[in-house]
């Protein structure tokens, strides 16, 4: 059999030789490159006669910036710590912190956005911070502090997350639309009922009767049971309250007030809706007049709407109800178990919520538009100064010194309980359910949840 | 013998790495299902509890479990309708064949997560693609990802937009079969129908088969899309069994819970492709 074989020359390279020279460059490139991706996203190393302090946190876009200023702020003002951040993806963060902590290398400080504290404290994956605090410091936090701020990421009576940033819910409204619609803006409803009224006045429909702009509708339920005496907690008897006259009576109203415009119509009018974020709002748009939203909406309207007309007010009772009320979202610093640098992970947290120094912290606070912890950072000349620029922000303020705010509450089971209350609302505003079934059918989910997690020997 | 262990040496990585990053999980998981665990604390020996609890004391399991075997029922036969019938299409000897194949296949290789967020804009309901043109013919579309009848129908008919992938490997079996079986049924008389019927698809049943088994199995662990576009909503109706999986696991921190979940979609995986490979001796055809 004969074969075709290539002579080599000096001139005429061989095949395999040229091809191994082509690979080695590609080889080469493709090193380059993943060098370039792998160390350009890195985070920066600590200064030299440091101890590195890593801290993990999700604020990206505008709220990057503000976050390495103040990271920058605490490493000029000591000499012994440099906070290394690094910034993660909201949807990955949560996993990332399990799997640190698993593997023996978690960060030693995290800004969390969970609302599973106790979940993860019961879990073994966070450090107790009143280990840290000097009797004090507990004393300045729990007296101090916002009630909101003061009495959330306990559980067991550990506190396993300190409060940085908490979003409460009042209302804006478009003056422009109400003087449009002949109402008078400086004479917002003082009941929900009466809100419910003049939302239908805003109310605006096409010519075949579909809704094009939405005068006020109240929706998400755990936003709305805080106002009208509910809630899903009782700090004293440390029970989860769900199936109960308050919080039926604001699931009926929601309910109710929905079924007025149509629970189909509303479906679809809010699917053919922008995004909710940033400039895509539809309170900007136009698209709702008056509607429930949280404090960071003040920095983003100044930014991407710096002419519109609006105000807020804090949410008007039902009759009977609770006035300043609110739910709450909280943002928490946390130190997770095997944290190499506990100690300089609590200076940090110390320096930037303020519990050492309030009116210093209060700088921060503007930076991104957040609620300070404290209402004497609140007070600060600094901050002050901001809020004369954002007067809405105010009202955000007078609600924060409630004690009517309703969170998630504070149970190992916290967001399978946090999901199914949020499943019981989509049932009744949906129709499937009425709002009592609903709320019968939340309270024997958890029931059941609760008699499983017993079986299996997880602690109440 | 030498020569073998420098065959092992050479594959080595691949053993390292299925040693540590299959085997080992695989197994440990299986201790875990018999634990409480919640990957930070060391497990706990709970015995058969876990497995007790979701067979009995857990309804969306039995929800997940049943939207799950919906979704295969319905994703895995339509997927092998539209994937064989493309392909035959695909098969025809027209000018520019090529290029209609590169279209149809192109969607396969677009990341899920990508094709997820289009298709949030495609089904929405007022301002979505396919309500749009409906409307052009007077029809008012569904609701669709946002009204729990339609949602997991919704998420069937997209699962056809990764057609694309099967269809290629239909159209490699069909490029496959000998083409002096259909110059001897020309000859018989055969007309295409007949052709389709008694070769074409008898020659294409071990493609088919490949095919359905591994759609049944990455049916049961659809997961990304669910994730992605409806987070197992509207009531649940899209709460698949990949989905609920994660959620116990990752959300609600019950490790031992989910790795028990885990075998029971690896166990009922598998009693559905040995089911699948027991029947094949009746209708797939190896041309033997």
């Amino acid at each position: 059999m004969e074969t075709e074989t290539s002579v080599p020359s000096p001139e005429n390279p061989s095949p395999t030789r040229r091809q191994f020279v082509i690979n080695a460059a590609g080889v080469t490139a493709a090193t380059a490159l993943g060098a370039y991706t792998a160390f350009s996203g890195a985070p920066r190393r600590a200064r030299k006669g440091r101890t590195p302090v890593r801290l993990w946190h999700l604020l990206s876009a505008e709220w990057l910036e503000p976050v390495e200023r103040a990271v920058a702020r605490f490493n000029e003002s000591q000499s012994r710590y440099d906070i290394v951040p690094l910034l993660l993806t909201g949807s990955e963060a949560d996993s990332k912190l399990l799997l640190s902590v698993a593997g023996g290398d978690p960060p030693d400080v995290m800004l969390a956005w969970t609302q599973g504290t106790s979940v993860w404290g019961e879990g073994g994956l966070l450090q107790p911070l009143d280990r840290f605090m000097t009797p004090e410091e507990k004393k300045t936090f729990l007296t101090e502090a916002y009630p909101v701020v003061s009495k959330s990421g306990w559980h067991k009576g550990h506190l396993y997350g300190i409060t940085m940033g908490f979003d409460l819910f009042t209302c804006y409204y478009r003056t422009d639309h109400f003087r449009e619609a002949g109402l008078d803006p400086d004479r917002f409803p003082t009941t929900l009922e009466e809100l419910v009224a003049v939302g239908d006045k805003l109310n605006r429909f096409d010519s075949s009767g579909k809704i094009t702009r939405l005068g006020f509708l109240p929706q998400t339920f755990s936003h709305y049971v805080a106002s009208f005496g509910g809630g899903f907690y009782d700090e004293n008897t440390h029970q989860v309250t769900l199936n109960t006259p308050e919080n039926l009576r604001a699931l009926e109203f929601l309910v109710e007030t929905r079924k007025r415009l149509g629970l189909q119509e509303v479906i679809r009018f809010q699917s053919g809706l922008a995004s909710d974020s940033g400039a895509s709002w539809p309170f900007i748009s136009g698209t709702y007049s008056v509607t429930l939203d949280g404090e960071w909406r003040v920095e983003q309207l100044r930014r991407y709407a710096p002419h519109l007309e609006y105000r807020t007010v804090p949410l008007p009772p039902p009759k009977g109800g609770k006035s300043l009320a609110s739910f709450s979202d909280i943002n928490y610093l946390l130190i997770p178990t095997g944290a190499r640098q506990p100690d300089g992970a609590w200076e940090f947290i110390k320096f930037w919520t303020g519990l050492d120094n309030q009116e210093r912290a209060a700088e921060f606070f503007p930076w991104y538009g957040w609620m300070p912890l404290f209402p004497r950072s609140a007070q600060a000349p600094v901050y002050d100064r901001w809020l004369k620029t954002v007067p809405p922000y105010r009202t955000f303020l007078r609600v924060a010194e409630s004690r009517n705010i309703v969170t998630t509450p504070p149970v190992p089971y916290q967001l399978y309980l946090r999901d199914r209350i949020e499943r019981a609302d989509d049932l009744a505003m949906r129709g499937t359910l009425t709002p009592r079934q609903a709320l019968e059918q939340l309270e024997a989910d958890i029931a059941q949840e609760r008699d499983r997690r017993r079986k299996l020997g997880y602690e109440e | 013998m030498k020569k073998q262990w420098v065959g092992y040496a050479f594959i080595s990585p691949w053993i390292l790495g299925f040693l540590a990053f299959t085997l080992y999980p695989f197994l440990a998981s299986l201790y875990f299902s018999f634990t409480r665990y919640d990957v930070v604390s060391p497990p706990h020996w709970v015995g058969a509890a876990n497995y007790r609890m979701l067979f009995t004391a857990d309804p969306l399991f039995w929800k997940a479990l049943s939207v799950t075997f919906r979704y295969a029922a319905c994703a895995v036969p339509l997927g092998l309708l539209a994937g064989v019938g493309l392909a035959l299409l695909l098969n025809l000897n027209l000018r520019g064949i090529g290029l209609f194949r590169t279209i149809f296949y192109l969607p396969s290789i677009v990341p899920t997560v990508a094709t997820s967020v289009i298709f949030l804009w495609i089904l929405n309901p007022e301002i979505g693609l396919v309500n749009g043109l409906l409307r052009n013919f007077g029809v008012v579309g569904p609701a669709w990802l946002e009204d729990k009848a339609w949602a997991p129908w919704s998420l069937v008919l997209m699962s056809l937009w990764g057609v694309g992938g099967s269809m290629v490997i239909y159209l490699a079996g069909l490029k496959d079969i000998p083409t002096h079986l259909y110059e001897a049924a020309i000859i018989d008389g055969a007309n295409s129908f007949q052709r389709l019927r008694h070769i074409t698809l008898p020659m294409l049943t071990p493609v088919i088969f490949f095919n359905v088994v591994m759609g049944v199995i990455s049916a049961f662990q659809y997961f990304t899309e669910a994730y992605v576009m409806t987070q197992g909503g509207p009531e649940d109706s899209t709460l698949f069994y990949a989905l609920y999986l994660f959620q116990r696991a990752w959300r609600y921190l019950d490790m031992g819970y989910a790795s028990a979940m885990a075998w029971i979609l690896f166990l009922v995986v598998m009693v559905l492709t040995v089911l699948i490979f027991r029947t094949q001796r009746r209708w797939v055809h190896y041309g033997d």
